[in-house]
């Protein structure tokens, strides 16, 4: 005697042993199973031959789970880059600190601290390329198309734009402090403070644009 | 029957060119594709929540819990706006090779 509620729980089971790790998308195949039967059983069928039509119909067990797996692994994939960009700019930071705070005191990196120094500011870089890579096509909708550059280059091109900008910084700067001390600021600081502005913009696009716009 | 490759191919496209007419769910999107091929372009049924997954991982459409008519729980997919721009490049992309291989075709037999 066929029955049928115990044979869509050994049905689950099989799912579940094939390796389904999330309730929603066993739950969302079982209702299409429930409502292919329903049709089969409509149309003439009895219920074992129903069952057993519409279980050949779900696919294989093993062939969906790992269809879903793959989904699980692209989801996993992301979280896992942004872990490793999250940690990357921690780590960064901490090599860069020794020698920022050398180079504030003594006007110097020394004792291998520059070659740190580096490191981290790489692997800050890596980060914000991780973070264009994964980020900004969700924020530019389309609009723009990545302009496929190599995770290193993309580091490279951050780099070099996040260095563009601290010059522009350091020009800016003099103008600066003689605008809050005398509150006026000479010709000449003007004119620095214009091209350090000019390099900020530059260095800006440089490091965070990392798109081309689509071609018509 | 249509090989298998074509078939995958032309899943996601056909997924959002029926969700653009409203949201719908599994089922439905199935039983609507079997009609509308006269049977000749067959899913196996499982491996479509897995495309539906990931489109929706991949913010093409998003999906709700309801219930039909007769009180059976149902999980309903809908487009959105990425899923709109997704599914014009797909008919662009699907007009191209269509358009290519019936010019192809014509040339041969003029």
């Amino acid at each position: 005697m066929f029955e049928f509620e115990k044979s869509v729980g050994a049905w689950r089971q099989q799912m579940l042993a094939a390796g389904i790790k999330t309730p929603a998308p066993l739950e969302e195949l079982e209702i299409h199973l429930r409502e292919e039967i329903e049709r089969q059983v409509k149309s003439g069928l009895n219920e074992q031959k129903a069952f057993e039509i519409s279980v050949q119909r779900v696919g294989q067990p093993e062939i969906i789970t790992s269809e879903f797996n793959k989904t699980e692994r692209l989801f996993m994939n992301r979280t896992a880059k942004v872990g490793v960009g999250v940690a990357g700019v921690l780590i960064g930071m901490a090599l860069t600190i020794p020698g920022s705070v050398q180079l504030r005191d003594e006007l110097v990196m020394a004792d291998g601290k520059f070659g740190l120094w580096l490191l981290g500011g790489f692997l800050i870089c890596w980060w914000f390329a991780l973070f264009q890579q994964i980020f900004l096509p969700k924020v530019l909708k389309g609009e723009f198309e990545n302009a496929r550059m190599t995770p290193v280059k993309q580091t490279m091109k951050i780099g070099a734009g996040i260095v563009v900008l601290l010059i522009g910084v350091a020009l800016m700067m003099p103008a600066a402090v003689q605008v809050r001390q005398e509150g006026m600021v000479e010709f000449a600081g003007l004119c620095y403070a214009v091209f350090g502005i000019a390099l900020l913009i530059t260095g800006a696009l440089v490091a965070f644009w990392p798109y081309k716009k689509r071609k018509a | 029957m249509i090989r298998k490759e074509l078939v995958a191919a032309s899943a996601e496209p056909l997924i959002l060119s029926l969700l653009a007419k409203g949201e719908s769910y599994g089922y439905a999107i199935i039983q609507e594709v079997k009609a509308r091929s006269d049977g000749k372009l067959q899913w196996t049924d499982g491996m479509l929540y897995p495309v539906l997954h990931r489109m929706e991982h991949r913010g093409l459409i998003k999906s709700r819990w309801g219930e039909s008519d007769a009180g059976r729980k149902r999980k309903y997919y809908s487009l959105k706006k990425d899923g709109k721009a997704a599914m014009a490049k797909h008919h662009e992309q699907w007009s191209l090779v269509h358009s290519v291989l019936a010019g192809l075709r014509k040339e041969k037999y003029v």
